[in-house]
């Protein structure tokens, strides 16, 4: 209920030395939380930055292991391209040494080489021109030497010539 | 948040017979710590009590200055709206305040203007109307049955009728004229009622026989005038008042004091004189369309002035009613409406 014919004059609960004080004081704080809360984004933001360069550094660590496995591994194919090329060169002399031990009286028709044997299939005019030409040449290189001769029409002889080295002598050549 | 650190203080003042009471409240937290009264009279009391009070505005921000309305032009209606003619006229060029959607205080909207004026180096947060004092003080009457509730001061004399806790029908009477005037005068210059209208026969219309012969004594004007002492020597026309009554020349054989013989009489004529505003204000009502059949039985006085037993004896015996007279202290009931104000805020 309002009992008062006049409404009560507006009371000023802070005087004007009081609201100057205060002002000072409002401004310092201001200041203070102004800093306080710059100071605490800066924090912020420099865990945050370390967060980054850290997970950066794991990042890049797993790049140069994966780098560091790439190098490995191009290193092992190196290797396996150098003993294929080495094994190659080895296997295109090894060849070539064959025809030229094949007298141009016998014709291979076909040869089977592998690491510790050399399988000669072809045709010989005769037993004697293989035994001299061709078989003497190849025991002299392999170990053991086994010669099969199948005569066909025209007179001449099919023969399978089967040569292997032993293990000792492959590790030898090695 | 900040009001909790300030002291409240509250300042009543109280205008009444031509001196100034003041009084003053420092609360803390609703914790009554300091109550101090003083009393400012002459011209410059006005300049006296803001020097006064200087110490206390001062020494917090809150402080409220709370005036009781000394305004001659001044009053309550019955109800918030759609008021009789004669309301109507009178309320306007006033200030109004509804209370309780129930009823209605005025005062002259002037006169509140020049009261702030007159407290402007004071400065005034409340001025509040008797009838809402009257109220107050009473709150554990007014809103039980039908009743006449008064407030008796030096300088003014406020009439409710209150039923229910509404107000019913309310007249404010200014006595600071001198008490020489008639009653025909009075009837003119006197009061300011609205709602009823005036007749010069006071006594019509009141059935009780006995109040005649107390009007019809012209005699009682002729005392009203104290300060002419020639006139007491005119004792053949005393007696005729009443033969109870101890004769002036008897009071002054006992009070061979002039003052106090002059102060035993103004306090027979103020109680005589509040007894015929009180019969006039009870006539005016029974005559006036708030009346609706209701007799007044009880009447309850606040009396801030100290009005005497024969008061109460004149309306219990010339019209019958039963009288109830407690002593107000005004500004402590202004104090108290300023804290219920300053509540509300």
């Amino acid at each position: 209920m309002k009992y008062s014919f006049i409404a009560p004059r507006k009371k000023r609960l802070i005087s004007g030395e009081l609201r100057l004080v205060l002002f000072f004081f409002a401004v310092t704080i201001a200041m203070l939380v102004g800093t306080y809360v710059f100071l605490e984004y800066k924090t912020y933001d420099f865990v945050n930055e370390r967060k980054n360069v850290a997970l950066k550094e794991k990042s890049i660590k797993r790049s140069v292991e994966a780098m560091q496995e790439q190098i490995k591994t191009i290193e092992k194919e190196a290797k396996i391209v150098e003993q294929v090329t080495t094994s190659n060169a080895v296997m295109k002399e090894s060849i070539r040494n064959l025809f030229d031990l094949v007298p141009e009286d016998i014709t291979l028709s076909r040869a089977e080489l592998e690491e510790k044997s050399l399988i000669l299939y072809g045709t010989t005019p005769n037993k004697d021109t293989y035994e001299y030409m061709l078989h003497a040449p190849l025991r002299s290189i392999f170990n053991r030497s086994y010669t099969s001769f199948y005569p066909i029409e025209n007179g001449w002889y099919r023969f399978v010539s089967s040569n292997y080295l032993d293990d000792e002598t492959v590790e030898e050549i090695k | 948040m900040i009001e909790r650190f300030y002291r409240k203080i509250f300042v009543a003042i109280v205008q009444d017979g031509g001196a100034h009471d003041v009084r003053v409240v420092v609360q803390k937290q609703k914790k009554l710590l300091n109550k101090e009264s003083r009393k400012f009279e002459g011209k410059s009391a006005l300049d006296e009590i803001r020097s006064y009070l200087s110490k206390y505005i001062d020494e917090s921000p809150l402080h409220y200055v709370a005036v009781l309305n000394p305004a001659v032009k001044q009053g309550a209606l019955t109800g918030c709206r759609n008021h009789l003619e004669e309301e109507i006229e009178e309320i306007s060029g006033a200030k109004t305040l509804c209370q309780n959607e129930d009823w209605l205080l005025y005062s002259s909207m002037r006169e509140l203007e020049s009261l702030q004026t007159e407290y402007k180096k004071i400065g005034l947060d409340f001025i509040f109307s008797p009838f809402s004092v009257l109220e107050h003080f009473f709150k554990d009457k007014v809103h039980g049955g039908f009743a006449l509730y008064a407030l008796a001061q030096k300088d003014s004399f406020s009439v409710a009728f209150f039923e229910d806790g509404k107000l019913e029908y309310a007249h404010h009477y200014p006595m600071q004229e001198k008490n020489t005037l008639t009653l025909e005068d009075e009837s003119s210059t006197m009061g300011f009622a609205v709602g009823i209208k005036e007749e010069d026969d006071i006594d019509k219309g009141i059935s009780l026989d006995d109040i005649e012969s107390l009007d019809d004594l012209d005699i009682l004007e002729e005392l009203d005038d104290l300060s002419e002492i020639e006139d007491l020597d005119n004792l053949d026309e005393i007696v005729e008042f009443s033969e109870d009554e101890p004769t002036f020349e008897e009071k002054r054989i006992v009070f061979p004091r002039g003052s106090e013989i002059k102060q035993e009489m103004d306090m027979f004529n103020n109680d005589y004189r509040r007894f015929e505003l009180i019969q006039r204000t009870l006539a005016r009502f029974y005559r006036g369309e708030h009346c609706h059949d209701r007799f007044v039985e009880t009447i309850y006085i606040a009396d801030a002035y100290g009005s005497g037993a024969e008061l109460k004896q004149y309306l219990e015996e010339e019209l019958f009613l039963n009288v109830s007279i407690r002593h107000i202290d005004v500004a402590d009931e202004v104090i108290a409406l300023a804290m219920a104000e300053e509540e509300e805020l």
